[in-house]
């Protein structure tokens, strides 16, 4: 079957980095609502297993749609452009010395189990974190990847922000483990 | 334009006609089986509970083998028990799926069978199989005399064969444990509409879809299994946020705590007891346990050839028993609430689920975490087979109008092994389900011909701490330097939550595909032999059985079809149409007949001559959906 590709019109959305999450969770319930395995139950194998693919497709547009990091990186896919996380690396040597730093404040306050240290870490890569998205945002926006300068920043701002999400993961782990 | 379809009379499409449906709440300790009643009856669409002809709702999950090739289930089974236990299998959920490599506690096949009654394989992952005086059995055929009892009974209630089953399973079940239960429904002749997760049917039983949105806790303790589910609930959608447990910790383990104890008091161990005398102190132990949700202290005693003990266990000793073992439930709580990302304070609802939530100190600890007394208003033995009825009911059309709709996630992690004996996640847990995710690889050395694909389940890092779920081999890459092939690997996970793996190498197409189902389960053949061998008593009960069945689906899919030509006829041109309809002309000319594999054949034909019509017509829907028009207007033709 045809599946719609871009996940901002199959969920209707607005393709801008900032999405309505209330809108987008109805938009998901009222699609699954329709399409949802279930609702084919009693109907032929043909009709049960495209169910299940649309199904699954609807799950992963709202997934990507959901997360920062997935959908800046969908919004780059429809402009034609691929990031590959595992490979990606970012030269910006302000910004790796920083993160440098970071680590190490981290490595630092769970060795010592701090839990002040890392609240206030956790702080800090969240601002960060909202910042690098509002930086993409406006960037992407503003330049739609007109140049391949344009591109390269984008492309790292990305990268930024999947590097203070994970880390901010880790902090939101230890800080729950270290509280309970 | 299509021409408007007119049946022949008795042919007719029938889109409300009342089907009988059942919910199955195949347990540890018990399994139960419930119904929606039919509208206008006198129980209007409500779901029931059906008893058995003594008026017991409660089917012990237990099985005897007997020499004479019967075999008793349920309370036959368990009177016997104590004093046949070298056939008789109880509790035998815990082996669901399972290799002797999965249990490492060897004490745990105590509640299911004397150890020595196990045939020692030499393939420790080979599913577990139990000597008994009928032969080998394995966990998955005593589910399936668990089930053909259970539809037995409520296609004796309800007045007719019963036509699809919805059967439940603990959330935290893996692929195998999930697939060993399909199995079962298959060697009981059972069609299974879906398998759906405890604490979900739960949810349902509650009805909390009423109020608005709101975040709700299922709190699952049964006989074996533990399991913790977090919902959001709004109009009618019941969807999963996340989900933790055990699948190996339960009620049972209060009882081997007990058991424990006792011998320790008496200093004895466990092996100058035989085979009986232990089977009793279990069902003495349980007794104590039960007995000390009401009573301060109880008495417990063992009655051996060499010993005779008694002694007096108080709550308090009781608790301090199972302390550790409430602990790692609370525990897990906490971390689902943090998967959710919620708090407990933002919880609105706590459900508390299974026999084992009559402990008073699980009570007192759900109590504690969440701070409000959890709801137990339906009878916690009954609710997970009560929401199955409920949605049984809804999946086989029954309540064409219904709202519900249940979104489910993964519970464990999916992934393949990379190199280094590491796991690389292709479908992380609490993934919603259904779910489809593809990740590619490459070779790794130069000229590599083959790949190993070895697909695991778990969270940990190194594969050897992750559930090995099957391997497959892709063969026939071309030659390349390494690096160079681009081996794209799809994991498929369906509504039941269970998963199939594919891979491609996509330069040169060459493809491999795997249901995975081989390591610790049974092979394709050996469930058509069981299924066979179950009905091995009446061949032609099995074979008219096997023929009505067939005429069913045969009917069904013509109906089916004939509704869709009427709605969206004119998606075909005129040669197609013609194919579709000689295919359903074919099937019904042999429908009649008495050779299931002629109307099975016909069947597939008329299946995968519509392939294409299901595809255009899911496309128009989805189109228009998308345009936000309703689709019924569509359907109607009004586009």
């Amino acid at each position: 079957m045809k599946l719609e590709h871009n996940f901002f019109t199959l969920m209707g959305q607005a393709q801008q980095f900032t999405v309505d999450r209330a809108a987008l969770k109805k938009r998901f319930r009222t699609l699954q609502r329709e399409y949802h395995p279930d609702r084919f139950a009693a109907k032929t194998p043909q009709e049960q297993r495209l169910a299940v693919q649309f199904s699954a497709h609807l799950n992963t547009a709202f997934a990507t749609l959901d997360n920062p990091v997935k959908r800046a990186t969908h919004m780059l896919e429809l402009s034609g452009v691929t990031i590959d996380h595992q490979n990606s690396t970012i030269k910006d040597p302000v910004f790796l010395m920083q993160q440098m730093e970071t680590r190490e404040a981290f490595d630092d306050a769970r060795a010592d189990n701090d839990l002040p240290a890392l609240e206030s870490l956790f702080n800090q890569v969240n601002t960060q974190f909202q910042a690098c998205q509002q930086d993409f945002a406006a960037l992407f926006e503003a330049s739609q990847l007109s140049t391949s300068a344009d591109e390269k920043k984008v492309r790292d701002t990305v990268g930024k922000m999947q590097f203070f999400e994970k880390l901010s993961d880790e902090l939101t782990s230890l800080i729950r483990s270290l509280t309970q | 334009m299509a021409l408007l379809q007119i049946s022949e009379p008795g042919q007719s499409p029938v889109p409300h006609q009342f089907k009988r449906a059942i919910g199955i709440d195949l347990g540890t300790t018990n399994s139960l089986v419930a119904a929606v009643a039919n509208k206008g009856g006198a129980d209007n669409g409500i779901a029931k509970v059906i008893n058995d002809t003594e008026g017991r709702a409660i089917l012990p999950s237990v099985v005897n083998y007997a020499a004479s090739g019967a075999q008793y289930v349920g309370y036959e089974a368990q009177a016997i028990a104590a004093d046949d236990p070298f056939n008789t299998l109880a509790s035998f959920k815990r082996l669901m799926g399972r290799g002797l490599n999965d249990v490492s506690d060897t004490s745990q096949f105590q509640i299911v069978t004397p150890n020595d009654a196990l045939t020692d394989t030499a393939d420790k992952n080979d599913v577990i199989r139990i000597a008994t005086a009928a032969g080998e059995v394995t966990a998955t055929q005593a589910s399936a005399e668990i089930l053909k009892c259970l539809t037995a009974r409520a296609a004796d209630a309800l007045g007719g064969a019963i036509e699809g089953a919805v059967i439940t399973v603990p959330a935290y079940f893996d692929d195998a444990q999930r697939q060993a239960t399909k199995d079962a429904a298959t060697i009981a002749g059972l069609n299974v509409l879906r398998l759906i997760n405890e604490p979900t049917a739960a949810a349902v039983a509650y009805g909390l879809d009423k109020a608005d949105d709101r975040y709700i806790v299922v709190y699952d303790l049964g006989g074996g299994t533990f399991d913790v589910s977090i919902l959001q609930l709004s109009e009618g959608v019941f969807e999963v946020l996340s989900t933790g447990g055990n699948s190996a910790l339960g009620g049972d383990d209060f009882d081997l705590a007990i058991v424990q104890w006792a011998l320790s008091q008496a200093n004895i161990s466990a092996e100058q007891l035989s085979a009986q005398e232990y089977r009793r102190l279990l069902i003495d132990a349980r007794a104590a346990k039960e007995s000390l949700t009401d009573n301060d202290s109880v008495t417990v005693s063992i009655q051996s050839s060499s010993v005779t003990w008694a002694g007096e266990l108080t709550k308090v000793g009781f608790d301090a028993l199972i302390d550790a073992l409430v602990t790692a439930t609370i525990a897990a709580c906490k971390a689902s609430l943090n998967d959710a990302d919620l708090t407990a304070g933002e919880i609105a609802d706590v459900v508390l689920v299974g026999g084992s939530t009559r402990v008073p100190l699980v009570r007192e600890q759900v109590t504690a975490l969440f701070q409000q007394a959890p709801k137990t208003d339906v009878d916690p033995d009954q609710v997970v087979a009560l929401g199955a009825a409920i949605q049984a009911n809804s999946l086989i059309g029954n309540s064409r109008d219904s709202d519900l709709l249940l979104l489910d996630v993964i519970p464990l992690s999916l992934g393949i092994e990379t190199m280094g004996g590491l796991v690389e996640k292709i479908i992380h847990r609490n993934t919603s389900i259904p779910s489809t995710r593809a990740q590619e690889f490459t070779t790794y050395k130069d000229g590599q011909t083959a790949l190993a694909v070895h697909v695991v389940q778990g969270e940990r890092d190194l594969v050897s701490d992750c559930r090995s779920l099957a391997r497959f081999e892709l063969r026939g890459i071309p030659p390349m330097v390494a690096g160079a092939a681009r081996i794209e690997v799809v994991f498929n996970v369906d509504a039941d939550g269970i998963l199939d793996v594919s891979a491609k190498e996509t330069i040169t197409g060459v493809s491999a595909h795997v249901q995975v189902k081989p390591s610790y389960g049974l092979e394709e053949s050996e469930i058509a032999q069981m299924l066979k061998a179950s009905y091995s008593h009446a061949s032609e009960d099995r074979d008219a059985r096997m023929l009505a069945e067939q005429r069913v689906e045969a009917e069904g899919l013509v109906d089916a079809v004939n509704m869709a030509l009427a709605q969206d006829g004119h998606l075909l041109n005129d040669v197609e149409r013609a194919d579709i309809d000689a295919a359903i002309a074919a099937v019904l000319a042999i429908v009649g007949q008495s050779d299931t594999q002629v109307i099975s054949d016909a069947v597939a034909a008329l299946g995968r001559v519509t392939d294409t019509f299901a595809t255009r017509r899911m496309d128009q829907s989805v189109r228009a959906a998308l345009q936000g028009k309703n689709i019924e207007d569509v359907a109607d033709g009004s586009l």
